[in-house]
């Protein structure tokens, strides 16, 4: 008898946490798009353990080594090495890290700044709010690289400015939804409650508005980090972004097309890496949004 | 109409404003842009002689006078290192950019449109996974990298297609499909998405249970209303596109604005890169009154407001 009870109690936990991960709604893509980054993010981590060469090592005999062989050293090369004889698998790890940083960095200073910028502008109104949104609209009327480049023009090229760039020129996206979430909060029953206990502006906005807009702003920051990490990427492939002696995917690339013809594998490979980081971010991205809106799609 | 004329110049204006105090404000905190323009090796009689004849001697705020100044005369200076009016510089590339961007949209809504209106009508068909499924990977294929990529099996080793330059209509195939593809992916998900909200609508049920044809149900009731949002996004993207002009010019070095940005970038050139930001910005404000015009033909209500 005493068994049977533990038996259903056992069943219905069981069923419970069942139905709580099928809520997850965890798809194929989507197991794949976090094992995709989290693989990348180990590899990007640990970058020396998978690799006995440095990421600027030039071996010039061993030159356009092919993805898979033995290069004129006998030393096996996984991806191959480039026109310079650096080992193209090292350079797609030590790249990755350049990527993940340039994406989560310029995420966090775009959300916080976009963040702050959207609620003052929804809860004070006024010449804020004119000014605020008058400057995302001259934002957005502009193309976001013909910015980062005349941006990039005047304070020259490298990893800083380039996260700078990228991330103070980030905010509009989450300055408007901030904004639009303040206005429809504003004058709901828990702000009006807070506030005539006697709470103080910034503490309705950080302790009882905040915390109600943050998933529209996990949406954007998640597609955010995808996007940044290709346009930096783009910047250093036109030659305007980080500098050739660090080695980024974009940069790979743009060396890589001076040996097109003779070698696919250095504008090939650093690529796909480039691809799978975005698809699995995008994904993610996707995933999140559905979970926190089910009414879209 | 006249009022959205007024307006839409009056964003120009505003733009044009914003986008020069920012970068005379930059170069006026990065130091001296004229050691940056002589580059490096240049004598200091050189850097005084530029100075002098650029008139940065003269203080920040009488510059910024005389450029605006020359602006609105449509005067943008002399181009450092090719010695000619920036703003004929700047001109002669405007005809390549329109070609690849105006194709290049044109190709993002004439593929995507059936492929979203089919999608939407046989949702969760092989067809619809099959196609929303490649949209998602052409989104997350950066352009550059599509473009090298078509470049090494078209141009290197198909040999269809020329590597670069803009010289024949053949030049144009490659770099048109690669600025396009994540529009179409990203137009043929909104369209999909856009005809299925309408398709749900109580006025759609009308028409079906009075017997409409289902063609017509498509065609004529729900295209119409789910186009107003995929033409909204028309608009946005070409700012977008623009961008991704830029690093498309590059990879298939097309002589247009983005590619003479860059050189201007690349070659210190601070008069063209001013130069040519404006003009990018005048064409996209440009494009945006267009669209705000056709916005007009599509929905009535906007027409009745304007």
């Amino acid at each position: 008898m005493a068994a049977d009870v533990t038996i259903v109690s056992n069943t219905t936990r069981f069923g419970r946490l069942r139905r709580s991960i099928r809520d997850l709604k965890l798809t194929a893509p989507v197991v794949f798009s976090f094992a995709m980054l989290l693989l990348i993010v180990v590899l990007a981590l640990f970058a020396p353990l998978f690799t006995r060469y440095e990421p600027n090592q030039i071996e010039l005999r061993d030159r356009l080594t092919p993805p898979l062989t033995v290069d004129a050293s006998g030393d096996f090369r996984l991806m191959g090495t480039d026109g310079l004889g650096r080992d193209v698998w090292t350079r797609v790890l030590y790249g990755a890290r350049l990527s993940l940083l340039i994406g989560l960095s310029t995420v966090m200073i775009g959300g916080t700044l976009g963040l702050v910028l959207g609620l003052l502008a929804g809860y004070n109104g006024g010449i804020w709010e004119d000014i605020i949104m008058r400057g995302a609209d001259i934002q957005i009327a502009l193309p976001s690289m013909v910015l980062y480049i005349a941006i990039l023009s005047v304070l020259g090229g490298g990893l800083l400015q380039v996260i700078l760039i990228l991330g103070f020129t980030g905010w509009v996206n989450y300055a408007r939804v901030a904004r639009a979430q303040v206005l429809a909060m504003r004058n709901q029953e828990f702000v009006l409650a807070a506030r005539s206990l006697g709470a103080s502006r910034s503490r309705v906005l950080v302790k009882h508005i905040t915390p109600n807009m943050l998933a529209p702003i996990i949406v954007i920051a998640s597609f955010d980090v995808a996007k940044n990490i290709v346009v930096a990427a783009a910047l250093s492939f036109i030659g305007v972004g980080i500098p050739p002696d660090v080695p980024t995917w974009g940069g790979m690339l743009s060396e890589a097309r001076d040996v097109l013809r003779l070698a696919w594998w250095p504008a090939t490979l650093p690529g796909v890496a480039l691809m799978l980081l975005v698809l699995s971010v995008n994904l993610i991205g996707d995933w999140v949004r559905d979970l926190l809106d089910p009414r879209l799609d | 109409m006249m009022v959205l004329f007024v307006r839409r110049l009056g964003q120009l204006a505003f733009v044009l404003l914003a986008l020069t105090v920012l970068i005379f404000g930059l170069m006026h905190l990065s130091g001296d842009p004229v050691a940056l323009m002589a580059g490096e090796g240049a004598t200091l009689a050189d850097i005084e002689r530029v100075r002098e004849r650029m008139g940065f001697d003269q203080p920040i705020y009488v510059q910024y006078a005389r450029y605006m100044a020359g602006l609105v005369r449509g005067d943008l200076g002399t181009s450092v290192r090719q010695h000619r009016p920036v703003a004929t510089l700047v001109l002669e590339r405007v005809p390549a950019t329109l070609q690849l961007t105006i194709l290049a949209q044109l190709m993002a809504v004439v593929v995507a449109f059936p492929v979203g209106v089919v999608s939407a009508i046989w949702r969760n068909s092989v067809f619809d996974r099959a196609a929303m499924a490649a949209a998602v990977f052409a989104q997350a294929i950066p352009v550059f990298w599509f473009g090298i990529m078509l470049i090494l099996v078209f141009s290197v080793g198909l040999r269809w297609t020329p590597v670069g330059g803009r010289t024949s209509a053949l030049a144009l195939v490659l770099p048109v499909i690669t600025l396009s593809a994540v529009f179409v992916a990203q137009n043929a998900r909104l369209i999909r998405s856009s005809l299925l909200e309408v398709l749900s609508l109580d006025f759609i049920r009308t028409a079906r249970s009075k017997g409409v044809a289902e063609r017509s149900v498509i065609f004529r009731h729900a295209m119409r209303n789910a186009l107003i949002p995929v033409v909204t996004i028309l608009g946005l993207q070409f700012s977008n596109l623009l961008s991704g002009a830029v690093v498309t010019e590059m990879v298939f070095a097309w002589p247009g604005l983005g590619r003479l940005l860059v050189q201007a970038v690349l070659g210190r050139d601070v008069p063209l890169v001013l130069g040519s930001t404006i003009m990018i910005a005048a064409v996209v404000v440009f494009i945006n009154l267009i669209v705000d015009l056709l916005y007009g033909v599509i929905d009535p209500r906007v027409r009745s407001e304007a």
